[in-house]
């Protein structure tokens, strides 16, 4: 839009309409907010397949195909029965005899033209043994109440090729959902704020800029406008020339730091910069070091084994190891909160923080062309933004180092299970998971979910389901079956393996949410497994 | 759950779910007649979670039309409903999951006085999916007085929570003070704002509606002088806002929105600027000239780029292809201003309906952002694009379909739970992103000027009954107001009816005094040592005052401590002799918790009694740093509810025993 159309008559504000597509994400699509550009993109290019055309399964399509995901496969053999139409909302009536796969890919792709899917009326095990690179065309794998062995079939695939798994079961009011991830390095975790004012350790200019206010010769107006940023560091700069250099410790110096800050206050002038400064106090305590969480990433393997194969995050890791030890500090994000003073001033100081930041990028590139020139890698895979992006985030980055279910099922962790089941606990979400551990090893033996019976035959299920019971906790626990374990089991067994509509509803809201985490590698994902006890209105995350 | 499995049912919507429940607690749900209220993100998921999980008889209640920005997660709802009622959609689409379940969908909003106290009494449970603050308390209010169970719910972006309410068991929505409204001083809306919230609190609530919409209220800047603000300031602001009785007419001739343009940025800000002492501790603001500003291309200081500096280039993400999310120049926004007003002026014309902002409404939003801008660049203020102006001047929180139906699938539960009569499983829900916790159990707040009141609904002939019967009535019934030297206090919401010292209104009917069937008169004991008596007025019968036994009747509680004295000052704010009461500006500029912001009267609002208003009386100050508030409100509600025990303010009185006194002891 230039000036003349802004200007003449004609100017036509419509012409600025948002399209279509920014006007249907419009809730979710918001800058810095939930996923932005970045994220819808990937989740518009993202392919994901879904074994079993169930409730669950169509609710948590549902909420992929809402947002907008690019591409969905069902694959299911099965045909549509009445059950299947009294719980699963993307199936109607006229979808008896039908086959499940087809006819929930056609119910789903109503509700978003902008999103492609596909129906396979196939066995899943036939697949595998046929053409199993298959499973590998996609960005993400996704399990509904799959028997033991197709999960750790497809679970081994997946973990070969690095493809994410999410392992869904349901049994009544209990459910659980298994991520296996491969190594997810996140930048964008959506930290609650990002604030690095450099109290402790103030870079040159802002030095200077400090330097260059005298809190005891400027007039009132001007006192009262001086940023609480600046009362802060020199207040600081002070309280370490009579401590040796210390920040203050405990509880009494800190308050005493506070009281010695007020007595610059000028009297009879309101000073919200004062103010400010009292209660932002706190961040000048902290002694603006490598975070713990960053110094330990240094440490990585990834790290030590660099090579020309390594992902791009690892090569901006080994460059902001670089940086921080040069300089003691990470890159400034260069942003500066809001903070009581004249708008020259906050420009001005903002000013210096962008200009600092933009500086720390420009080296943090230099050191990272240093670096990928030994690999032989191009910078063309590093955009500006990217670099940009890392250069701000890098006190909150997080790596996911995903365990195989195959790995779970072989060797689980006897220790943390046991330790997590104990007689005198009347709840545990391990006990729980115990009681799924004992379903699948029924449902291995006898083809189905135990309870998924005639009502006769119930009691002879849970017969069934206590000796294993006994044989499984022994194995974990290496003790027999408490009270908290069987109470678990029997509520799973009364669930006979079933896709309560609203059990279906919540853990597709869970599921999907984790799923579109991964796909937009923002935010921290679930790691690695969730219970559900919908009984009780609770989840749990255990790490198995 | 609890029983053991039951019989086959052989519907197949029903029979894996009677099997786990039970054949006793699924009938509870099967018979069951519930209320959803609101039909949008969580009001779809509930819908088809309650109708799949055997519920027949639900009712839906919302007033809005679908809109396409909807369809990202209200799955109910396709293209081609677009424009049509919500909740008659969810009932068409929902219907088919279960073709005996009966739903009833209501095109209407819920704070309609035919939804009544008896209304809402019907109900077994009532299943709020609400987005924004007032109408939850609206809602909470009538469960309360209607002792109907009601399951709140609310969320933003990833994070979400469940709220049981049973009166008199588990806290209510207004136990704990809600982090705001936010309120914001007269002034620094008026003339010194200092935020970009506040220019935009202006347009939105102060320049549009002066403009375009209803008439001005001068009450505002009378009450402003009585709380002692700046008397010049005042004065000055009058002549401003006398002139605008003629720029109502002249904006809609040719040329027009020159002429606003001229008012408000240049000679208001000129007659501002005489105000010397003002601008002594303030930088002053810099009127605008037309000829200079209409084609000067400058970004003017924005929230993400500073001045001059130009943009860095990770700043330039793939967003600023998107067109409302475009930095405006001080030109574009004197084209916006110009062009919006010229489209509202020509609106204006053609109807005698005053124009209301609204976020979807493309032409009140462009005039609110262009000119929060351009009053935001008169005071050196950041800019905001048109995005972000929709985000805060229109309630928009970050809403996704994963976390509606997380939310959606706990308070289902809930539902069944409590039909179930199972209390111990209903504590409160919090959904952080990732982890879905059981909050422990909140018992009502003692002070709480909501729930701690007695409620009584009564058939009474307004137009007879005269106040003075009326308190005598309930003297004879509630067992504590017997004895006559025990002094009562009445009020209408807010304003005071009755009191030992201001007796005119004993002889007026209750209709002179404005009220009729649904107002809400309440009792305060003058001493603070019982509970307050909340009746709601009924439609008549035969008799002037249907009053039932008083065995029948709860009895108000005895308070442990007498209410604080903060209570006494507000409480004269309804009489005709405060003129001189200088603790009474209620006017303010609130937004809610989801950042609403609308200007609200204190003395005609529908809080509580004064009397009982100790932890929401008085202006709440506003941090001038923390712009953001009107986006973070929601989120803060959410943490609010993690961090119960923080929020009990100091000057609560302490729980009282929940004993009930009767007339027989």
């Amino acid at each position: 839009m230039d000036l003349e159309q802004i200007t003449s008559a004609e100017f036509k504000v419509t012409d600025q309409r948002p399209d279509h597509k920014t006007r249907r994400y419009d809730r979710q699509l918001r800058i810095s907010r939930l996923w932005a550009a970045a994220g819808q993109s990937a989740l518009e290019n993202a392919r994901v397949l879904v074994i079993n055309g169930s409730a669950t399964s169509s609710a948590t399509l549902k909420n992929l195909v809402l947002p907008g995901i690019g591409h969905f496969t069902v694959m299911d053999d099965q045909l549509v029965t009445d059950a299947d139409i009294g719980n699963n909302f993307f199936l109607e009536p006229e979808s008896v005899g039908k086959p499940r796969a087809t006819e929930t890919v056609r119910l789903l792709l109503e509700m978003n033209d902008s999103v492609q899917g596909e129906g396979l009326v196939k066995n899943p095990y036939h697949v595998l043994e046929t053409q199993p690179d298959f499973f590998t065309n996609f960005s993400a794998v996704i399990l509904h109440n799959t028997e033991t062995d197709l999960t750790l079939k497809l679970s081994d695939l997946a973990w070969s090729n690095h493809l994410p798994l999410f392992s869904m079961k349901t049994s009544g009011f209990y459910a659980s959902l298994r991520v296996q991830l491969p190594e997810q390095t996140i930048i964008d975790t959506h930290p609650d704020a990002i604030v690095d004012l450099r109290l402790n350790k103030p870079f040159e200019q802002l030095k200077k800029f400090v330097q260059s206010t005298d809190l005891n010769k400027v007039s009132d107006n001007d006192h009262a406008h001086i940023p609480y940023i600046v009362v802060l560091i020199k207040q600081l700069d002070e309280w370490k020339k009579s401590h040796d250099g210390a920040l203050p410790k405990n509880i009494t110096e800190k308050r005493e730091f506070k009281k010695v800050m007020d007595s610059h206050r000028r009297k009879g002038v309101d000073e919200q910069n004062f103010d400010e400064a009292q209660s932002q106090a706190y961040r000048a305590f902290q002694s603006n070091d490598i975070p713990h969480q960053v110094a330990e990433l240094y440490q990585d393997d990834s790290l030590k084994n660099l090579s020309k194969d390594s992902s791009p995050f690892w090569f901006l890791v080994a460059s902001l190891k670089v940086f921080s030890d040069r300089h003691g500090v990470l890159p400034h994000p260069g942003t500066l909160p809001d903070l009581h003073t004249d708008t020259q001033t906050y420009v001005h100081l903002q000013t210096i923080y962008k200009n600092k930041a933009r500086e720390d990028v420009e080296e943090l590139k230099s050191i990272l062309i240093g670096i990928i020139d030994k690999f032989s890698v191009s910078i063309n895979i590093f955009s500006d933004d990217l670099i940009g992006a890392f250069a701000k985030h890098s006190a909150f980055l997080k790596v996911i180092k995903g365990s195989s279910i195959g790995d779970e099922y072989t060797s689980p962790r006897r220790d943390v299970i046991s330790s997590g089941i104990s007689d005198e606990f009347t709840e545990s979400a391990y006990a729980i998971y115990v009681a799924f551990i004992i379903s699948d090893a029924f449902s291995e033996k006898y083809k189905r979910q135990p309870g998924d019976c005639k009502l006769e035959d119930f009691e002879n299920d849970v017969m069934r389901v206590n000796s294993e019971l006994e044989k499984v906790t022994k194995d974990l626990c290496g003790k027999e079956p408490s009270k908290v374990i069987s109470d678990s089991l029997l509520e799973l067994v009364r669930g006979g393996g079933s896709d309560l509509p609203n059990t279906a509803a919540f853990l597709g809201g869970l599921a999907s949410q984790e799923i579109i985490k991964v796909i937009t590698n923002q935010y921290i994902p679930i790691d690695n497994y969730c219970i559900i006890d919908l009984i009780k209105s609770t989840t749990s995350v255990l790490k198995m | 759950m609890s029983t053991a499995t039951t019989s086959a049912n052989t519907h197949p919507t029903t029979h894996a779910i009677s099997t786990v429940l039970g054949t006793e607690s699924y009938k509870s749900i099967n018979s069951s007649k519930i209320l959803i209220v609101g039909a949008g993100g969580i009001g779809c998921e509930l819908l088809k979670n309650v109708i799949l999980s055997g519920f027949t008889d639900v009712h839906i209640i919302d007033l809005d039309s679908i809109d396409l920005s909807n369809l990202n997660r209200q799955f109910l709802f396709q293209a081609r409903h677009i424009k049509r009622s919500k909740a008659v959609v969810a009932k068409e689409t929902a219907s088919t999951f279960n073709p005996n379940a009966l739903i009833t969908p209501h095109q209407a909003n819920v704070k309609e006085t035919h939804y009544n106290v008896s209304w809402f009494a019907q109900f077994d449970v009532v299943l709020g999916a609400l987005d924004n603050l007032d109408a939850r308390r609206h809602v909470n209010k009538m469960c309360l007085a209607a002792d109907t169970p009601l399951i709140e719910s609310g969320t933003t972006g990833y994070s979400g929570n469940v709220q049981v309410i049973i009166k008199d068991k588990f806290e209510c929505y207004d136990c704990q003070v809600k982090p705001t409204p936010k309120t914001y001083p007269v002034c620094t809306i008026r003339s010194t704002p200092s935020a970009p919230i506040h220019t935009i609190v202006w347009s939105k609530s102060y320049l549009l509606p002066h403009v375009f919409g209803e008439a001005e209220d001068e009450g505002e800047l009378d009450r402003a002088e009585l709380d002692g603000e700046n008397g010049d300031e005042i004065k000055t602001l009058r002549e401003e806002q006398g002139s605008f009785n003629k720029i109502r007419e002249a904006v809609k001739s040719d040329g027009g929105p020159r002429v606003l343009f001229d008012k408000i940025f240049n000679r208001d800000v000129r007659r501002l600027l005489q105000m010397e002492d003002m601008w002594k501790t303030r930088t002053p603001p810099t009127p605008l000239e037309f000829d200079e500003a209409s084609t000067s291309t400058a970004h003017p200081t924005s929230s993400g780029a500073s001045k001059g500096e130009g943009d860095s280039a990770t700043e330039n993400t793939a967003e600023s292809a998107i067109a409302d999310q475009r930095k405006l120049t001080l030109a574009d926004n004197v084209g916006l201003f110009l062009d919006a007003t010229a489209r509202l002026a020509q609106r204006s014309s053609n109807t005698t309906h005053p124009i209301e902002f609204d976020k979807d409404d493309r032409d009140t939003l462009e005039f609110v952002a262009a000119a929060s801008n351009l009053r935001s660049i008169v005071y050196g203020i950041p800019t905001k694009t048109l995005f972000e102006v929709k985000e805060m001047a229109g309630n928009i929180i970050p809403a996704i379909a994963t976390t509606n139906a997380i939310i959606a699938g706990v308070q289902t539960m809930k539902a069944i739970n409590v039909l179930t009569r199972q209390m111990e499983l209903c504590k409160p829900s919090v959904y952080l992103g990732s982890q879905l916790i059981a909050a422990p159990f909140e018992t009502p707040n003692a002070g709480c000027t909501t729930c701690r009141d007695v409620y009584l609904t009564l058939p009474v002939k307004a137009e007879e009954v005269r106040l003075s019967e009326f308190i005598d009535a309930l003297r004879s019934r509630v067992a504590v107001y017997a004895d006559p030297s025990r002094e009562l206090a009445v009020f209408e919401r807010e304003r005071l009816l009755y009191d030992p010292d201001f007796d005119e209104n004993l002889d007026k009917t209750l209709m002179q005094l404005g009220c009729g069937e649904n107002t809400f008169i309440t009792l305060v004991d003058e001493d603070g040592e019982v509970e307050n008596v909340t009746v709601v007025l009924a439609m008549p019968g035969e008799e002037k005052i249907a009053l039932p036994h008083s065995d029948s009747i709860k009895q108000p509680a005895k308070k442990e401590k007498k209410l604080a004295p903060v209570a006494e000052n507000s409480r004269k704010r309804g009489r005709d002799d405060d003129a001189n009461d200088d603790s009474t500006n209620t006017q303010t500029y609130t937004e809610n918790a989801q950042g609403v912001v609308s200007i609200v009267d204190s003395s005609d609002d529908e809080g509580p009694p004064p009397a009982k208003k100790m932890h929401t009386d008085g202006p709440i100050t506003l941090d001038d740093s923390d712009d953001e508030g009107a986006e973070k409100g929601a989120e803060k509600d959410i943490n609010h509810a993690a961090n119960h025990t923080d929020n009990h303010t100091a000057n609560q009185s302490p729980p009282s025993n929940d004993k009930v006194i009767s007339l027989d002891d």
